[in-house]
């Protein structure tokens, strides 16, 4: 796995399903060796069925003496549901100038490919997924669920969602979040921009001690290097506020902003005891997948 | 327009390419200033300037754009070798005036008048006689006197225009003043490195039927020819008073004509058989006694001034006079007729002002002040 695809010759491959198959291909046949495929095979206890579950679930014997629909759950999906939370804010529009001619992808983009990615490795794994998109203007939902349909449906919902305006306050998701924060890892792929607070504010009620949060920052080679030069009008993505400045004089100041950023970003979620991911959009995706799972198969 | 460029820059070429590369840069250093947009997740990172409006361009990088327009406009009108940028050379009330006797003719009394006002103190040239005319004798010409004591002529003012322009400095404005009459244009058109202001005479009448040239006609007659010698006499004589002012007879023996006798027509009444150089004209004795025969005659005696006969009466018209020849490559690659070279203060400028922009340019890059920050 050290050869890593591009991210723009990824960007070119407008299938997400095909990409994020090609991505985890490589993590299923290295690290995950000792991956039990298909669901669980060790009995753990009986549950209620629930719109959804699958058929073939249902356990007919207890159903002949109960007259009830009982289903059975393996030792492995009782552990993990993993939720896929997904900033669709306006910010996530942001993509660097350098590969912008290249036809390269935005933050949206590259969030898109990475939670595919990990919604096709958690499925191989018999994981239920489910998904969370955010936004002031749209929210989508999808209760997580496994198998290959549900998988399926995931993947159409990734690929439609569209970003527009700014992160919603946590007050008007409650609903959403009660139903994010079960038993599970969710992951949270988001640039961190917000105005009050409200992205730490979500992953602050999202974490308990049942729930793993990874949050996963993304950032491009404009943000991280500021390469600009001369007389520079930047635009806010979600508020449409313009500053011109001498990219040249302004370069030093916003480095030392964004390094003051970061630090607080990092230090607010180790309090929450939240792991955290810098994702660089124009370095190659799977070697963001690379990292995190090698880090993960360490501490497992 | 062309023109009209002509008589103000050398190079009007170099001032319409000039102009059109001015005006993508200008827009170029436009935007420049406005900066390019760039959109970004984050506008809060970006610092801002506390005591400034976030959207106003700085008065440095305003000062910049100006000089560096400037310093375009500059090196354009050097490229264009602009007429007016030259202030101890000839202005435009220099001119040169050329008139035409044609002109002389038929202009009334007042028109040459309104000419001499303009000479002022200075002569025009007068081209049919190759040299300069004063104001005097441009008010006192007498036109018919001077028709009669001229012969017909043709001539081509072009070149002589041309010619008489040659060594006129560019800034001269020219003038010719001259009738439309055609025997004043024969011949092709000539380039002139000078723009000309015709002034042309349009309304006038052609000269009368009388010819003033004179027509010098000898008569042989003997003993033989006293019956017809009357009906020559006759004709003669109508034709001098009516048509042929100019018509010189002279009647001589067979004996006094010899190789020495000289005049334009022989008319041989005897009945000798003449030896002379002098073209003959001959006539049947039926031909004699016709009603027209006067006519008749007076057209074989004047057959040789056909031509100048026709012109006189022929007219251009003004567009045919006055639109331009083509430029010979000669012509354009004549360089010892151009305006003088680049003034030395707009090269001085030009440079002057390359240096305080690069001056000012990298002071802003080396050391940008907090203001700078928002540019």
């Amino acid at each position: 796995m050290e050869h890593f695809i591009d991210p723009t010759t990824l960007a070119r491959v407008k299938d997400l399903p095909l990409v994020a198959k090609t991505l985890a291909q490589g993590f299923l046949h290295g690290l995950h060796s000792s991956t039990q495929k298909g669901t669980g095979v060790e009995f753990s206890q009986y549950r209620s069925y629930e719109p959804g579950d699958a058929m073939s679930r249902i356990d007919w014997k207890l159903f002949a003496r109960s007259d009830k629909y009982f289903v059975r759950e393996a030792q492995r999906e009782s552990d993990i549901n993993v939720y896929l939370v997904l900033d669709a804010s306006n910010s996530m529009n942001q993509m660097s100038q350098s590969t912008a001619t290249k036809g390269a992808w935005n933050k949206l983009d590259y969030a898109r490919y990475l939670l595919a990615t990990v919604a096709y490795l958690a499925q191989q794994q018999g994981d239920a997924v489910g998904l969370l998109g955010l936004s002031s203007s749209q929210i989508d939902f999808l209760p997580a669920m496994a198998g290959q349909h549900h998988w399926q449906k995931l993947m159409l919902q990734l690929a439609r969602m569209h970003s527009g305006g700014v992160f919603p306050d946590a007050s008007t998701i409650q609903s959403q979040i009660a139903k994010v924060r079960s038993q599970g890892l969710i992951f949270v792929v988001s640039d961190f921009y917000q105005q009050q607070g409200e992205v730490l504010e979500l992953l602050g009620q999202l974490r308990s001690h049942k729930t793993d949060v990874v949050a996963v920052q993304l950032e491009s080679d404009d943000e991280v290097y500021f390469p600009f030069k001369g007389q520079v009008r930047f635009e806010d993505l979600e508020s449409a506020e313009q500053r011109l400045v001498n990219a040249n004089a302004a370069k030093q100041a916003y480095m030392h902003a964004r390094q003051e950023f970061n630090q607080k970003l990092e230090l607010a979620l180790k309090r929450n005891k939240i792991n955290l991911l810098r994702a660089n959009i124009d370095q190659p995706l799977d070697q963001l997948l690379f990292d995190f799972l090698s880090a993960r198969a360490k501490v497992g | 327009m062309a023109a009209m460029l002509s008589s103000y820059f050398a190079s009007p070429v170099a001032l319409l390419t000039a102009l059109a590369l001015l005006i993508p840069l200008t827009i170029h250093l436009l935007s420049r200033s406005r900066g390019k947009v760039i959109k970004v997740g984050n506008i809060g990172l970006i610092p801002v300037a506390r005591h400034k409006p976030v959207a106003q361009v700085q008065l440095t990088q305003k000062r910049l754009l100006v000089l560096r327009l400037l310093l375009l406009l500059l090196i354009t009108l050097a490229l264009a070798q602009g007429l007016f940028l030259h202030p101890l050379a000839a202005t435009q009330s220099q001119k040169k005036l050329m008139v035409t006797n044609s002109w002389l003719d038929h202009a009334s009394a007042q028109q040459r008048q309104e000419l001499v006002e303009q000479l002022a103190t200075q002569s025009a040239w007068l081209i049919d006689e190759n040299s300069e005319i004063d104001g005097q004798r441009i008010a006192n010409w007498a036109a018919d006197a001077q028709i009669e004591n001229r012969p017909g002529t043709m001539q081509n003012i072009w070149a002589s225009i041309a010619q008489q322009t040659e060594s006129v400095p560019r800034n001269y404005s020219v003038s010719v003043y001259s009738s439309n009459a055609l025997s004043d244009f024969i011949g092709g058109k000539v380039h002139t490195k000078q723009a000309i202001d015709w002034h042309i005479l349009t309304h006038w009448k052609p000269a009368q039927r009388q010819v003033s040239d004179s027509i010098s006609v000898v008569v042989v007659a003997d003993e033989t020819s006293t019956r017809q010698l009357p009906l020559w006499q006759m004709a003669f004589t109508l034709l001098q008073t009516e048509l042929l002012p100019g018509l010189h007879v002279e009647y001589l023996t067979p004996q006094q004509v010899g190789i020495d006798t000289q005049g334009e027509w022989l008319i041989n009444l005897s009945a000798q058989a003449l030896n002379s150089p002098v073209a003959i004209l001959s006539f049947s004795q039926q031909q004699l006694r016709q009603a027209d025969f006067p006519m008749v005659l007076a057209e074989q005696l004047v057959s040789h001034l056909q031509p100048s006969l026709s012109l006189r009466s022929q007219r251009l018209s003004k567009a045919q006079i006055t639109e331009p020849a083509a430029t010979p490559v000669a012509a354009r690659r004549d360089l010892k007729h151009q305006a003088p070279s680049i003034p030395v203060w707009l090269i001085v400028s030009v440079v002057l002002l390359f240096c305080i922009e690069r001056v000012i340019s990298e002071a802003v890059r080396s050391h940008p002040s907090r203001a700078d920050l928002n540019g």
